[in-house]
């Protein structure tokens, strides 16, 4: 797979970054009335960063990037199961509007088209499905917390919803316009990490 | 050709013995370093039949499929004891330590059978390197089910995370020490070095919840 070069500047950016956020949030845990929901955050961003270390390492010591289902990817989906839970503790017994329907329907159709670029390889089918699931389940959360009118959780809420929609664009991209989406999901981590630790230095959010 | 089997049998023949004769922690230690040596006999199965069956080379079957196998045998038996044992927090993580060494055990024994051990070097820091780097993953895994445990709800997304964390920080170990040179060693160095820092993290979160409970002298 052809590796362009402001991809990998984007990639050892967003690992760089993961880094500092995850000692930032570990750090200031216990400042924090949720310290085990923040080491939570943490641990999400440490399983990115993980995929993100494996990525860059393999493109620089073989100089080409894994092909089909690969540790990283496993890396990532495992950072946005972290995210998915922390979701699911915050829209619990919460209303959801009907329309959140879409938000699947969009990440399916999504789905579709990522599935006819991988050229019928197998493991990057199953990688594509993986990654299609995983990401309307945690679009359906975001949006379903979004609605909620919670002043103090809603920048967190916002920031991961330009996330989702910069991982969505990222995933529908190639070549320069890849690692500018890249640039924009690391943007939105830091803003999701800045807005979600001053949301649980003000209150509680686990239910 | 290894006979994976003999050498299980000799490993697994004395500790059953030691099952006999000893009662409490040091026989559930025992039971739970029998099941990491077996959950490494059955990994080695299964790696031995993926590659086959994806016709991965060497090189990409040791770094993209064997960590992902070898954690999911690691995490079952720990998830297994925690989901119908429900253990306190100090029997999961001796459990956790005990299935980790176990399976280094297992996975050194075999190593020198088909490697050799006349290298005392390489042994040495092989041992280590593997001993220190399956035990830390099986620890971080119980580590964090103790952490989360109380939030029923995320156990599922909890346990799906973890595993993905310690397969992706697998990969990187074995894609590390399989390239000669510089990344061999900070490979062999990579175990060492985490299992310095998480002891530094334990050490801070210890001194700070002692600070954080310490009565106030006026008071």
């Amino acid at each position: 797979m052809r590796i362009w070069p402001l991809e990998s500047i984007s990639n050892v950016t967003q690992m760089f970054v993961a880094l500092a956020i995850i000692i930032f949030v570990w750090a200031f845990s216990n400042r924090t009335k949720e310290p085990v929901i923040a080491r939570f955050f943490a641990l999400g961003t440490f399983t990115c960063f993980l995929g993100d270390l494996f990525w860059s390492l393999y493109i620089m010591l073989f100089g080409e990037a894994p092909s089909g289902v690969s540790p990283a990817d496993i890396g990532w989906i495992g950072g946005y199961c972290f995210l998915i839970g922390l979701m699911q503790i915050m829209a619990r017994g919460k209303r959801r509007p009907r329309w959140l329907f879409v938000i699947p329907l969009i990440v399916a159709i999504d789905t579709g088209v990522w599935i006819s670029w991988a050229g019928g390889n197998v493991g990057s089918i199953v990688s594509d499905v993986v990654y299609g699931i995983v990401i309307s389940v945690m679009g359906w959360y975001i949006f379903a917390n979004l609605t909620v009118n919670n002043k103090v959780m809603r920048p967190f809420f916002i920031s991961a919803a330009c996330y989702f929609i910069a991982e969505i664009a990222l995933f529908t991209s190639w070549g320069d316009m890849y690692a500018v989406f890249d640039f924009s999901v690391t943007a939105a981590i830091i803003a999701m990490s800045v807005t979600f630790m001053k949301a649980i230095c003000a209150e509680e959010v686990a239910r | 050709m290894i006979y994976a089997e003999n050498i299980f049998i000799c490993l697994v023949a004395p500790l059953c013995v030691a099952l006999v004769f000893t009662r409490g922690k040091t026989r559930r230690f025992c039971g739970f370093f029998i099941t990491g040596i077996f959950v490494c006999l059955l990994a080695a199965y299964i790696n031995s039949y993926l590659v086959t069956m994806t016709g991965y080379s060497v090189r990409t079957s040791v770094i993209c499929v064997t960590p992902i196998c070898e954690e999911l045998m690691k995490l079952l038996p720990i998830l297994f004891y925690f989901l119908v044992f429900e253990p306190d927090d100090d029997r999961l993580i001796i459990a956790a330590v005990a299935i980790g060494v176990g399976f280094a055990t297992f996975e050194n024994g075999c190593y020198m059978m088909d490697a050799g051990a006349a290298d005392f070097t390489d042994i040495m820091v092989r041992g280590f390197a593997v001993g220190i780097m399956h035990t830390m993953c099986t620890l971080a895994v119980a580590g964090m089910l103790v952490l989360f445990g109380r939030y029923h709800r995320l156990m599922p997304v909890v346990i799906i995370g973890v595993l993905a964390a310690a397969v992706t920080y697998h990969a990187i170990y074995n894609m590390l020490v399989s390239v000669p040179g510089a990344p061999q060693i900070i490979g062999y160095i990579l175990p060492i070095a985490t299992m310095a820092a998480a002891l530094i993290v334990k050490k801070i979160m210890a001194l700070t919840i002692t600070a954080d409970h310490r009565p106030d002298p006026a008071d």
